[in-house]
């Protein structure tokens, strides 16, 4: 007769071993999802504040004849900011600022844009001061500040994750949120 | 001869036994079992996955301080260049009785700001808020104790200011401190300093007002700002300041700035009422803030009467009106003018 310890496992222990494993390898895999898709929204919100910074800095620069301005769009349905065609647009004299492709920066996943007020295309325009003005070149429509971009994913089964961008008289900043807030505030770097 | 080869194997067995019991090696130095590995490789990996968990932290909490510290300087540093610029363009400085009135966020009146007026009456103020006066939508959004706001008018896309637009209150800076600045409260009573070259403003003259302020912020963080600024003199009063408003009626000691040859007035021009006696052993010069076309220049009040003369000189505008007697000098923002005697 064998030892008993010799013997192989039984199937209850292959089993019980094989479940622990799954649900193991599933919370990681669902962490990492996660991860990756804050990451990749924060990739796209981080590439519209970089862009947002050059077109202010650009305003400040080149913006010193009267009249001139550096005015973009951020567009929610082609996910795409770029300068606007106006004449007194520095941002789109050459070489014009190159268009961004939000949803390209954002790893071509699943993105949702909206924004705390208005109807896209969003327009801000940057003056020679560095401030945002209160109505833009394209637009005489008055404009509130700070103006909040909300980046989301929501795809089916994900968690909703936001990001956001917030647009003052004369700061751009990257922000937070948890969808599970009641609210729709943000935390911003620098909070 | 089976049974002896039995016998045989069973014996052999046997030796084989007891010599394999005899050459292996004590307990303490048999190897590890499987079960003693797994669980010292588990026990192993957890340390290890626990002291790489917290370094990665650790480091992760440095980048975002160094980012935070970044992010603060570079915002201080923009709304201190805003306001550098701003006030470059302005006239003078006031450090109490702002005009701005509105609401309790936008009232410039409750605290002490910079105020400074561009062409056309145009104020803006500075001020520290608690975040809690903010909209509701966006308290959280930024930081206390204190958030510096900006009340004033809009810009246009041009870079200019829409000075027909009503005065907005933005946000600048968030994440300052409320001390030294008032101990504990915000909006602070002396965020910002501004410096008064005029001895006794109230002798003579309302609403202190100079050229020269000093800014100072003071972030949460603990970093100090400050910066001063010189407002430039109007090219139509001739490089002189003026550093108080008269109060109608009142002597011209301490009203306006004096100077052996002459005294300056600074008509409020708040009430259809005003009154400037001139002195008559000195010459008398009067400033206005606007063009000479906005104003209305008559010997005395009422319609019919002469022009402006050296005796009596009544100047209106908007329904406010001043009445100056030995009037040398009417100086307005494009053109000086001499009334005749």
């Amino acid at each position: 007769m064998r030892s008993r310890s010799r013997q192989g496992f039984t199937m209850i222990e292959l089993m019980v071993t094989i479940v622990v494993i799954t649900i193991v390898t599933s919370v990681i895999a669902s962490s990492a999802f996660r991860f990756l898709q804050e990451q990749r929204l924060r990739q796209s919100a981080n590439e519209l504040v970089s862009y947002l910074i050059t077109a202010r800095a650009r305003a400040l620069r080149e913006a010193t004849d009267s009249g001139k301005a550096c005015e973009v769009e951020v567009n929610a349905s082609t996910k795409t900011v770029k300068p606007t065609t106006h004449t007194d647009n520095i941002c789109n004299d050459s070489p014009s600022l190159p268009p961004l492709d939000l949803l390209l920066a954002s790893g071509g996943s699943d993105l949702t844009i909206t924004s705390s007020a208005g109807k896209s295309p969003f327009l801000i325009t940057f003056t020679r001061m560095g401030t945002v003005a209160s109505t833009n070149l394209s637009s005489a429509t008055v404009v509130t500040l700070p103006r909040i971009f909300y980046f989301s994913n929501d795809s089916p089964g994900a968690t909703q994750v936001q990001r956001c961008v917030m647009v003052d008289l004369n700061s751009v900043r990257l922000g937070w949120h948890n969808n599970t807030a009641a609210d729709a505030t943000c935390t911003y770097d620098g909070n | 001869m089976e049974t002896d080869a039995l016998r045989r194997w069973g014996v052999m067995k046997a030796c084989s036994s007891s010599v394999r019991a005899a050459l292996a090696p004590p307990a303490a130095q048999r190897g590890f079992t499987l079960v003693e590995l797994l669980v010292a490789v588990s026990l192993g990996s957890v340390v290890l996955a626990s002291l790489g968990g917290g370094l990665l932290l650790s480091e992760l909490k440095v980048s975002a301080r160094v980012q935070r510290n970044l992010y603060a300087k570079d915002a201080a540093n923009r709304a201190i260049d805003l306001m550098r610029r701003e006030a470059s363009f302005s006239r003078f400085f006031a450090s109490q009785k702002a005009p701005i009135k509105g609401s309790a966020l936008a009232d410039c009146t409750s605290a002490t700001p910079i105020v400074y007026a561009q062409r056309n009456n145009v104020f803006i103020c500075y001020k520290t808020v608690d975040p809690s006066a903010l909209p509701v939508a966006y308290q959280s959004a930024y930081q206390g104790p204190c958030v510096l706001v900006r009340s004033g008018p809009p810009y246009k896309p041009d870079g200019t200011l829409d000075l027909t637009a009503a005065s907005i209150v933005q946000v600048l800076l968030d994440g300052v401190a409320k001390a030294p600045f008032a101990g504990t409260l915000c909006p602070s009573s002396t965020a910002f300093a501004v410096t008064s070259s005029l001895d006794s403003p109230s002798a003579g003259g309302v609403l202190p007002l100079t050229r020269d302020a000093n800014v100072a912020i003071n972030l949460a963080s603990g970093v100090r700002y400050s910066f001063s600024v010189r407002a430039p003199s109007n090219p139509a009063y001739d490089g002189k300041d003026l550093y108080a408003k008269c109060v109608a009626g009142v002597t011209p000691v301490g009203c306006g700035s004096e100077d052996e040859a002459s005294y300056h007035f600074w008509p409020k021009m708040d009430s259809a009422s005003e009154s400037i006696p001139g002195s008559d052993s000195r010459e008398n010069i009067f400033y206005f803030q606007y063009d000479l076309s906005e104003y209305t220049l008559r010997e005395e009040p009422g319609f019919g009467s002469g022009p402006c003369t050296y005796a009596n000189c009544y100047v209106e505008r908007g329904g406010f009106a001043v009445k100056m007697t030995n009037v040398d000098a009417l100086i307005f923002a494009d053109q000086k003018i001499r009334p005749s005697t």
